[in-house]
């Protein structure tokens, strides 16, 4: 059976490009264009995955993940961010969403994710062997919340390929929701020295050291300055 | 002459929303081509058709953090068709020395100014050489 997909998203123009670009890989589409539409539909559908925009007008994209994970509901979930702002990864990730799919996105980006986020069912402890399925199932234990065991995989992970930032980073982020914020710079940092473009780690250095500037008392005007002087 | 772009997954990217780069990108769409548009001006999205599919982004495209913005490393093809030759000239070589994009194409405005496209080895369109060649094609 064809795998039943939601993109929630307020932009026809975007919900078009997501449509056309999954019609093509065969699964069954659905469409819902603001919060309150998607929160009827994932609580009375079952989907296998579900393509959220974070920014709507209404209910947005983290308050609809909020309401369908406090009824219970537990579909996978891609998040759609404007590029760059992943302040919300953390909060997300507690609310079982891993996945962030920045815009603008091209055809294979989509096809990519997606297809890794529907590949994790059928990942099972033991039979793991490629660094893609120690990431992956990694990826299960954070939704899980079993955060050790997604430590273990990721070390694990890196033991099969010792180039990749991705595992780097989700460690960051890992000891990022353990407050553990120095910890998670050096994370950041190992993922930036292996790929000094991985963009994900570069944006999570960026946000925690505003964090840390927030800290110390720089005010919410200061940050703006500091990006447009970049 | 422009070989045809035929494969399906082409990422473009078009700088400049007029009404060139508005109808190129309401035309590609319709080709079900991945589109991201460039244009300073948010009004200028106006021109593009209710059923186009890509991204829009409000903002100057000189910049280069806003060609990374559009994710510029992973396109395919970068057409530059805003109304000033400079920036379509700077931008196609951005994105050809820089990101290496394997398709580059740049609008030209003043036609004297072909020497400098060619030495660069950037293609260019000019819509005055075009229309000149086509009404005197016509009458001739």
């Amino acid at each position: 059976m064809n795998k039943k997909i939601l993109i929630i998203d307020d932009e026809k123009n975007i919900r078009l490009t997501l449509k056309s670009c999954l019609d093509e890989e065969g699964f069954e589409i659905d469409i819902a264009i603001n919060g309150e539409e998607a929160l009827k539909k994932i609580l009375s559908n079952n989907y296998d995955l579900v393509l959220l925009d974070l920014k709507m007008p209404g209910i947005d994209g983290m308050e609809v993940l909020k309401e369908i994970r406090k009824k219970g509901n537990e579909v996978n979930v891609i998040i759609m961010t404007a590029y760059g702002t992943v302040e919300k990864a953390v909060e997300a990730m507690k609310l079982g969403a891993i996945d962030f799919l920045s815009k603008p996105f091209t055809p294979e980006e989509i096809r990519k994710i997606v297809k890794s986020v529907l590949i994790r069912p059928s990942l099972k402890e033991g039979k793991l062997k490629s660094f893609e399925d120690f990431i992956e199932y990694a990826k299960i234990c954070i939704l899980k919340k079993d955060y050790e065991k997604a430590i273990t995989n990721l070390i694990k992970s890196i033991a099969e390929n010792m180039d990749s930032a991705e595992p780097h980073n989700l460690l960051g982020v890992l000891a990022e929701s353990k407050n553990d914020i120095l910890l998670a710079i050096k994370h950041y940092k190992a993922a930036l020295d292996l790929e000094p473009t991985y963009k994900p780690a570069q944006k999570n250095l960026e946000r925690i050291s505003q964090l840390r500037y927030s800290k110390n008392g720089i005010d919410l005007g200061a940050k703006e300055n500091d990006k447009e002087d970049k | 002459m422009i070989r045809k772009i035929n494969r399906k997954d082409d990422y473009i990217i078009i700088i400049g929303c007029g009404r060139l780069g508005s109808h190129l990108a309401n035309l590609l769409s319709a080709s079900k081509k991945s589109i991201v548009i460039i244009d300073k001006n948010e009004e200028s999205f106006k021109r593009l058709n209710p059923n186009f599919s890509g991204f829009t982004i409000e903002a100057d495209a000189i910049e280069e953090e806003v060609l990374e913005e559009a994710k510029i490393d992973q396109a395919d093809v970068v057409v530059s068709v805003t109304n000033d030759d400079n920036t379509n000239i700077m931008i196609a070589q951005i994105a050809k020395k820089i990101y290496n994009i394997p398709k580059v194409i740049a609008r030209l405005v003043e036609p004297n100014k072909q020497k400098i496209y060619d030495k660069l080895g950037i293609v260019t369109i000019c819509p005055t050489i075009l229309s000149a060649e086509e009404i005197s094609k016509t009458i001739i």
